[in-house]
């Protein structure tokens, strides 16, 4: 399983490898990096999801330095012209719609942020396998004219918290990947545009503060996949997982997402997994 | 006899061609034009000839990648170029969400600007950012975490240091949450 996206480290060339964590750094070759927000809390929450099953060592972290300029992104995008693992997480990159349409889709391929911005504006979310949107990324999927999420027309927008079915409704008349988690207030777990379940407790104010709460959704969820899950099972696991966390953690919105990501192993072994 | 009306109304009618994530920077002048094409080497920008309808003679104009808007839009302001609008190339205006709302969570403030938050605590401290996709939202989370909002300089906003919608939106939190806790 690979985890690509970008780290907030302006310069740093591409780097691609086997992932060791320790505390709250992540280590790939001789680079280290913190467990922050976006990919970091993504590699974090894999690892340590992998790591419970005995699988650690199967996770590849592919990144570059970007702070936004994008030639980090480019890098990535560039090394994912042909891919070897079986699942591939694209993550936090910048979004490139001549770049994305040459990633190698012959394996399953799984989009989030970056990455599942610049497979919606190209129009080949159906290559994905599946998206991890919230109801605000949700509505930029609805909207077929919207390239990138802070480009939502406003009557979409509208619809915001209230209608999430009639949003996923919209979003399916677009090429969408056959699996979805629209994760939110309540998560839904969407199977080719129909809601096959949802997950709405306990609920967890602070969470939508904390930055990196949905990265550890998909990082975990994907983990599960890898471990030999099947979608539907490991998407409703994630949802509970991630909603077990903030139990075992009971967070406070300045709460920082490496105390979230050290629990894990609690939350999957209270799961008796 | 049907093609012959459906040819006519192709030409009555032309189909617009839309430009999904493009945009366009009209300047008064090709050399203007020329000028941007060139700061903006490092962008996904091309001088091209403005549409029909906009064109004053023998123009230029710069397209771009909307996305990549708060970054161009610094690099000229940083090389004195003056543009003079910028407009959208996916067949219609439009504006980046402008609704941004406000929660009080156990104490903390929590701004939403799309799909970014960003949460203060009661001091003006930043405690929290959270959402968007961009690779500079890390890099700004890592920049503004632990700093009280009130003390951050007109240079450190997410919309000075970042490159992306996602900063442009997160700056759209960031102004509100500013305009709280200076009590404005």
């Amino acid at each position: 399983m690979m985890v690509a996206g970008a780290m907030p480290i302006k310069g740093m060339e591409l780097v691609k490898g086997q992932v060791h964590i320790e505390k709250n750094k992540i280590f790939v070759k001789n680079k280290e990096f913190p467990i922050t927000m976006g990919s970091g809390a993504l590699v974090g929450a894999a690892f340590k999801t992998l790591e419970y099953f005995g699988m650690e060592k199967e996770l590849i972290f592919l990144t570059a330095g970007d702070v936004g300029e994008g030639e980090g992104s480019l890098k990535i995008y560039r090394d994912l012209n042909e891919i070897t693992e079986e699942i591939t997480i694209i993550h936090y990159i910048k979004p490139k719609i001549s770049e994305i349409l040459n990633v190698d889709f012959s394996k399953t391929v799984i989009g989030d942020a970056g990455g599942m911005y610049a497979g919606k504006a190209a129009g080949i979310g159906d290559k994905f396998r599946m998206f991890f949107p919230d109801v605000g990324e949700l509505a930029f999927l609805a909207d077929d004219k919207s390239s990138h999420p802070a480009y939502v027309r406003g009557f979409i927008s509208k619809i915001d918290d209230l209608d999430v079915p009639k949003l996923i409704e919209m979003a399916y008349f677009q090429k969408m990947p056959d699996n979805m988690v629209v994760k939110g207030e309540k998560d839904y777990i969407v199977q080719c545009g129909k809601i096959i379940d949802h997950v709405a407790n306990p609920k967890f104010e602070a969470m939508e503060c904390i930055g990196g709460t949905g990265d550890t959704l998909t990082g975990i969820t994907t983990s599960l996949i890898a471990c030999g899950f099947k979608i539907e099972e490991a998407s409703i696991l994630g949802c509970k997982l991630n909603r077990k966390l903030g139990e075992i953690v009971n967070p406070k919105p300045d709460t920082k997402i490496y105390e979230i990501i050290k629990k894990i192993p609690e939350a999957l072994k209270e799961f008796k997994l | 006899m049907s093609s012959f009306f459906n040819k006519l109304k192709s030409v009555l009618e032309p189909k617009k061609e839309f430009k999904v994530g493009k945009g366009l920077i009209i300047f008064k002048s090709v050399r203007d034009a020329m000028k941007a094409e060139k700061i903006l080497k490092n962008y996904s920008a091309k001088v091209v000839a403005p549409p029909h309808e906009i064109r004053e003679g023998c123009d230029l104009a710069v397209e771009y990648e909307v996305l990549e808007e708060t970054g161009i839009k610094r690099e000229l302001k940083k090389n004195k170029l003056v543009p003079l609008k910028f407009i959208s190339l996916d067949g219609q205006l439009m504006e980046p969400l402008d609704i941004v709302k406000v929660k009080e969570i156990q104490g903390f403030t929590m701004v939403r600007s799309g799909n970014m938050k960003i949460t203060i605590d009661g001091t003006g401290k930043i405690v929290n950012i959270s959402g968007g996709g961009c690779p500079d939202v890390p890099y700004l989370n890592l920049q503004l975490i632990g700093r009280n909002i009130l003390e951050i300089n007109e240079n450190e906003t997410p919309k000075a240091l970042g490159y992306t919608l996602c900063a442009y939106t997160l700056n759209k939190a960031f102004e509100e949450a500013k305009k709280i806790f200076s009590g404005e």
